[in-house]
């Protein structure tokens, strides 16, 4: 993932920044004035076409006097020219921009810097001023423009200039629900652009929501060419030039096919199939390879070279992906790079531009099946694929050539978890075996939690997982039976001993079967969410247990089963009476792993009824 | 120093141990890369046989990491310069230390490879003055040991800079080929260079870790004019100190095979762990006004000469702020005024009614008052912290004619009486009229004649009074003179019921809803009110609250819209103040969601009966009508109430604390009730309520259950209750006993059975 592209998107969401919390809901400030202007301008022989940017906000106090954060990024590529500030009419403030290295969580190191300050607005009534004068050194970076604002936006408007030798498509993305208006003026030999909104909301901010390509309005600036008097420099025209652009990274990087083919032969000694191969080779990659991101300059976008991963053990997603891509080729396997964005952008390389991928992964060619390999999921099987690349579009190099393609969708039974019970009633407890498997993003999201704890503290913590946290709920005789081997389920098998699970009252005993309970406060404030849910990934629990009942007792009705089943998710769950035995099932699919605003409502009404379902007990009498 | 939060030096301890405030003058990067070369070379040829283990007990393999070796050098020097400042020419001190810690672990699993995968260091920074100009620059050397005894040398100068500046770089590494099953072995060494620099730099050797140890030691050589006070604490062997030939003070200490230790539940470091601290400093000739006298070895100094030391202090911050500051005299006027106003004399008042005048003075005045350019932080200003303002209360006192003094002590989880070092180790409350009435200002909430928790049953005391011997500091800048030093006294122990967080809920079951409706009246006592007073009560609730015992007749908007300037601003602060009116709603459902652990719904009639603020009433009182969720069960025709879960989720002793051999330091004795009227739905009738009885009482507390039916009420009164802060670890299965007994209890239900 390359950070300074991302910058434009980060900027929305400065709250992390934040030097003075401001609440989600504030309608305090609003910002009354946005102009901003993009102006592409040829520059030396260095950088031949630059990109300079004018951006002047004019932030209104509404109801009482307060501070707020300004943030701003840059980089190596986009420079801060001049920051301008003016509060209450007055460049008298005091305000000195500081200038950070910008640490995000998961990189390493990248060139993204921060400036920022804290902006007074003096009273209620008053104003202050902030502009901003950057320069993109090179348009390749230049590639989105948003017109939301951390604040509601009064009135906006946002000019292109573009001179006749530059050719830029804009594409405007989410407009309509925003009412933003569109002119275009020519002349002088340059074509000016001039966006005006009014009254545009200030960015939602809501977890587990999809990114803000899909519902943020914004330009895509599609930067095709420019025709200089020393001849035609081209961007990203087609595709095709994107990914030439790519290949020629990739074909720069010096790889050791030597080391790279001996390591490859030690990791796959003693196998002889092609997919026994691929799964060890990727699994080493997942072992051994751990995530460090470098995003520095060009390393941003180039691969480390696949030995220089392989000896320091850490790499980035370009480099796992090359190093396993060379790894593979060196054992005579068809392996390619795929770049990719991550199902967090709404793009795709119908609009060829740096902010449309955000990853690299490596496929397999199998025979004309293509099996994808992503090196940064640490606990997933071979053929197993993570949510956030199901269904994108993949760039894959072939040579000079390149093949478009699409990961995979897979349903919601790659991701199954499945529980089984087989307990009976001893006084007020309940015993017996239980075994829990694991498969897909599941058995990943158990082996990462597992793997973050000390080993010596592992069996405890999966002890308290399984029992979650209630001492009531003793686990002994616990048999790992597969946490180790990604390529097959993650499964255990334990007993227990569950006191005070039965109450007796009188003649009767109570039960209640489920402590599980899966979704049984997932519910959505309507009140307050706007943006669709997005799961990590579609999910399957299947919980099962058999309760052999006591000699003497009896079950006179059975609690009333539950059946859901909407567009996205069912919820299936009842009792049966089989002889002696009570055998309870429930079974949640979420069969997509977004839940959109529309269904919120339906939604909270089968949770109540799931939530009903779980609050039955099963009640026993004795036998006359 | 806090040993609470104290840890051994570890990557990323050092990283926070090295933005020291430094400078000098940059270094290249050049000269900087070469004496990091030299300097690599220097540290692994180091001999000592520690860093040539490889092999680990089988006892350990087990362990995420194991700490082989763990070794600090530390070496100071000065030398005397003459130099010109501009003004003319004065001799000025130059000093380096310099301090290596290396530390070789063996890392064992993923966790650990996480852990030391990546280093931040402050890699340079400095600071100059017209008489200073002092620096710091870190190096660092990183070496893995492959399980076959392979050494992969890291490049260190592979670093990114992170910061780049002129007078200040910081910089990343990382570690590449770091696999479960290597062995690295890194140090980061501390360059600084300093001049005229006197004060005193703290060292702690720190004998505990939640690695097991095999090897830690400490070697210091320190220049013959520099001086060391060190003492050892909680079982940790002595320093060796000496002198070498050239009189330079020599320090060593050892300690091998130290077991894994996890900080874990109540326990207090500073008096439990075992750990050295040593202060080292540049001394002066004659050793006087604070200074060290150079050469001088001190061994567990005196804690007299750290009183006195405070005592300076004390006298100091009396001839700064009374005799030279009007804000306590302008206090007093107030608190005379006010007084009047509502028809009293306050100099007619016993000592303890004076103090409390004059405390509430103080604070509707200098600390309640709003500040329209800082409306935000006066709005927030439940949020901010004091340090309890001993020295300034004492002296506002005193101008009240009020007697008292400021109990100097240790606290309770902090060092010794007997064991501090510096002034910061003492804890200093200022008190009135007779013994134990403390007044402090932590928080705006404070109650005056209330013992803070940190000090309750401190015998080892000293109390300080100032008596001046003149108007002025400068004579014979003798402060301390004017401090009188007496015995102290044993400060009162608060119990239970003084801390005490109390419900009393009136619930209503509807047959069919999986909700309970429910009344809640909340009382909080003691040590227990001030998470809850800073979330719910709204600073202008308190400080009209304030401004009408105070007599003053205008509120504060009214002031406002009385004053020319504040008219212009008077819908500002009253749009601030709505907006913080409205968020109280959200507040009040966070807490009780908070408190039972469930989820609330459709609160409302919430209310502050009794902020909990003035001596006069110092219970905190709410409260408020809402739906909880999570306590009903459905069976058959009948409904199961889940009373167990009232008490969220209490705690639950895990199976490796169950074993103690550490006595137990708590917060403070303490005391949970729930006092519960349950309506029997029309139409059923109840049962099981014996079996929710339950009552497991002993010396160290209780926790007791009781059910009965009174009409058509299930009563209930669920108490939890620890009876002392302190409990020796001969206690700890009684602790143990009553706290199990809450979770079982925590399973019970009662059963409302369809006529």
């Amino acid at each position: 993932m390359n950070l300074k592209i991302l910058l434009s998107t980060l900027l929305l969401f400065t709250g992390s920044l934040s030097l003075i919390a401001q609440d989600e809901d504030d309608k305090n400030v609003s910002i009354s004035e946005s102009r901003r202007e993009y102006r592409f301008q040829k520059g030396n022989s260095d950088n031949p076409v630059l990109v300079r940017e004018e951006n002047s906000r004019t932030f209104f106090c509404k109801n009482y006097r307060t501070e707020i954060p300004v943030v701003e990024f840059y980089s190596d590529v986009e420079r801060i020219d001049d920051v301008d500030i003016t509060v209450d009419k007055s460049a008298k403030h005091g305000i000195k921009p500081a200038y950070d290295y910008y640490n995000s969580d998961g990189i390493f190191y990248s060139d993204a810097r921060v400036c920022y300050f804290s902006l007074p607005l003096a009273k209620q009534g008053s104003s202050s001023r902030v502009v901003f004068k950057k320069t993109v050194y090179d348009p390749h970076y230049f590639t989105t423009i948003h017109f939301m604002e951390m604040q509601e936006v009064a009135d906006a408007e946002l000019r292109v200039v573009v001179p006749d030798w530059m050719q830029v498509e804009l594409k405007e993305l989410n407009f309509p629900k925003y009412k933003i208006t569109r002119t275009v003026e020519k002349g002088n030999g340059e074509t000016v652009y001039i966006y005006r909104a009014r009254n545009l909301p200030a960015m939602p901010k809501e977890s587990s929501s999809p990114g803000i390509s899909y519902y943020a309005p914004h330009i895509m600036v599609l930067n095709k060419y420019a025709d200089l008097k020393d001849g035609r420099i081209t961007y990203f025209s087609t595709l095709a030039d994107q990914y030439k652009w790519y290949h020629s990274l990739v074909k720069s990087v010096q790889n050791d096919e030597v080391a790279i083919s001996a390591k490859a032969k030690e990791i796959t000694t003693g196998l002889s199939t092609d997919i026994e191969k691929v799964r060890a080779v990727y699994q080493w990659v997942q072992d051994n390879i751990r995530y460090i991101a470098f995003e520095d300059g060009i390393a941003g976008f180039k691969p480390e070279k696949a030995q220089e991963v392989m000896a320091k053990k850490y790499g980035d997603c370009k480099g796992m992906a090359n190093l396993m891509t060379e790894l593979l080729v060196s054992l005579g396997i068809d392996a390619r790079r795929c770049w990719i964005g991550t199902r967090h952008l709404a793009y795709d390389y119908s609009t060829p531009s740096l902010i449309v991928d955000n990853h690299m992964i490596s496929v397999w060619m199998d025979k004309g099946k293509k099996v994808f390999l992503d090196g940064t999921e640490k606990y997933i099987g071979l053929g197993e694929v993570a949510e956030r690349i199901q269904g994108r579009q993949v760039l894959i190099e072939d040579g000079e050539k390149f093949i478009t393609d699409r990961v995979p969708v897979a349903d919601y039974l790659q991701n199954t978890a499945y529980e089984k019970r087989v307990l009976s009633i001893e006084g007020s407890s309940v015993k017996g075996r239980i075994t829990q498997n694991w498969k897909g993003e599941n058995k990943e999201m158990l082996l990462s939690g597992l793997h973050g704890i000390k080993m010596d503290k592992q069996e405890t913590a999966l002890k308290t997982y399984l029992g979650d946290g209630k001492p009531n709920f003793e686990i002994s005789g616990l048999r790992i039976n597969n946490l180790l081997d990604y390529n097959k389920d993650a499964s255990v098998e334990y007993d227990i001993s569950w006191k005070d699970a039965v109450s007796e009252f009188g003649d009767e005993s109570y039960i209640e079967i489920d402590n599980r309970r899966s979704l049984e406060n997932f519910r959505f404030d309507t009140t307050k969410r706007k943006l669709p849910y997005w799961f990590y990934f579609k999910n399957h629990l299947v919980f099962e247990t058999d309760i052999k009942l006591p000699a003497g007792k009896k079950i006179n009705e059975l609690p009333a089963g539950i059946a859901i089943n909407q567009p996205g998710y069912n919820f299936k769950g009842e009792y049966k009476l089989n002889g002696p035995t009570l055998t309870y099932r429930c079974e949640i699919v979420l069969n997509q792993s977004e839940i959109r605003p529309d269904q919120f409502s339906q939604w909270n009404r089968d949770i109540d009824q799931l939530r009903n379902f779980y609050n039955q007990q099963i009640v026993l009498t004795k036998v006359k | 120093m806090n040993l609470n939060t104290m840890g051994r030096p570890s990557l990323v301890v050092l990283t926070l141990c090295l933005n020291l405030t430094v400078s000098a003058q940059s270094k290249s990067n050049e000269k900087y890369y070469k004496e990091s070369a030299e300097l690599r070379e220097t540290v692994w040829a180091w001999n000592n046989p520690e860093f040539k283990v490889r092999d680990v007990p089988t006892d350990f393999s087990k362990a995420s990491k194991v700490v082989i070796a763990h070794h600090t050098e530390l070496t100071a020097d000065s030398k005397s310069k003459i130099a010109y400042y501009g003004l003319g020419f004065a001799q000025k001190k130059e000093l380096s230390i310099m301090e290596v810690v290396r530390e070789m672990v063996k890392v064992n699993d993923k966790v650990a490879v996480d852990y030391y995968s990546e280093l931040s260091f402050s890699v340079f920074q400095k600071k100059s003055s017209l008489y200073r100009k002092d620096n710091v620059t870190t190096y660092v050397g990183v070496r893995v040991i492959k399980a076959d005894g392979k050494v992969k040398e890291v490049n260190a100068d592979e670093m990114v800079l992170t910061r780049d500046g002129r007078n200040k770089k910081e910089g990343k590494l990382a570690i590449p080929d770091l696999q479960p099953g290597d062995i690295i072995d890194y140090y980061i060494a501390t360059d600084l260079l300093m001049t005229n620099d006197f004060t005193t730099r703290e060292y702690s050797v720190i004998l505990f870790d939640d690695a097991p140890t095999m090897h830690h030691s400490f070697h210091a050589q320190l220049g013959k004019k520099f001086a060391i006070d060190y003492r050892s604490y909680n079982g940790a062997p002595d320093l060796k100190v000496s002198r070498n030939g050239d009189d330079d003070i020599v320090i060593d200490v050892v300690k091998k095979n130290m077991p894994a230790f996890e900080t874990t539940l109540w326990i207090a470091p500073a008096v439990q762990l075992p750990f050295i601290r040593m202060n080292i400093s540049l001394g002066t000739r004659k050793g006087k006004y604070g200074y060290a006298k150079a050469g001088e070895i001190n061994k567990n100094k005196s804690a007299d000469e750290v009183l006195t030391d405070k005592a300076r202090s004390f006298g100091y911050d009396y001839y700064t702020s009374v005799v030279g500051g009007t804000e306590q005299d302008e206090v007093i006027k107030l608190a005379r005024k006010k007084a009047k106003a509502s028809g009293q004399n306050l100099m007619d008042m016993n000592d303890e009614e004076r103090a409390a005048f004059i405390y509430y003075t103080l604070r509707f005045t200098k600390i309640l008052n709003f500040d329209i350019d800082k409306m935000e932080r006066s709005i927030n200003s439940g949020d901010y912290t004091f340090n309890g303002l001993s020295s300034y209360l004492y002296n506002l006192m005193k101008k009240g004619s009020v007697d008292g003094g400021v109990l100097v002590s240790s606290s309770r989880t902090g060092f010794r009486m007997n064991e501090v070092m510096e002034e910061d180790d003492l804890t200093a409350t200022a008190y009135v009229g007779s013994k134990n009435k403390f007044i402090t200002i932590q928080t705006i909430y404070d109650v005056p004649f209330e013992t803070p928790q940190d000090i309750e049953g401190m015998t080892s005391t000293k109390s300080f009074t100032i008596h001046p011997k003149g108007l002025s500091s400068f004579r014979g800048s003798k402060t301390e003179d004017a401090t009188i030093q007496l015995a102290g006294f044993k400060v009162p122990v608060s119990g239970p019921a003084a801390n005490a967080h109390i419900d009393n809920l009136d619930i209503s079951i509807v047959p069919g809803e999986t909700t309970v409706g429910v009344k809640r009246r909340t009382i909080i006592r003691g040590h227990y009110k001030r998470d809850t007073q800073r979330a719910l009560i709204l600073y202008e609730d308190l400080y009209e609250s304030e401004r009408k015992e105070l007599g003053e007749e205008m509120s504060l908007l009214e002031k406002l819209e009385d004053n020319k300037r504040g008219r212009k601003y008077v819908d500002e602060v009253r749009n601030a103040f709505a907006e913080a009116r409205k968020n109280q709603k959200t507040a009040f459902t966070d807490e009780a969601k908070s408190w039972f652990e469930q989820e609330i719904t459709d609160l409302k009639d919430y209310k502050i009966e009794s902020m909990g603020v003035r001596h006069t009433a110092p219970d905190m009182m709410y409260k408020s009508t809402f739906k909880m969720d999570g306590l009903i069960k459905k069976a058959g025709n009948n409904i199961i109430f889940e009373v167990g879960r009232i008490q969220s989720s209490p705690l639950v002793i895990k199976p490796e604390q169950r074993s103690r051999q550490m006595d137990v330091f708590m917060s403070f004795a303490r005391s949970i009730e729930f006092n519960i009227d349950v309506k029997v739905p029309e139409g059923y009738t109840v049962e099981g309520l014996d079996a929710v009885n339950k009552n497991v009482s002993n010396d160290a507390g209780a926790f007791t259950a009781t059910a009965t039916l009174a009409g058509d009420l299930v009563k209930l009164k669920v108490t939890r209750r620890y009876n002392h802060s302190y409990e020796p670890a001969a206690n700890w299965d009684k602790l143990v006993s009553f706290i199990d007994a809450g979770a079982e209890w925590s399973n019970s239900k009662i059963l409302f059975k369809k006529k």
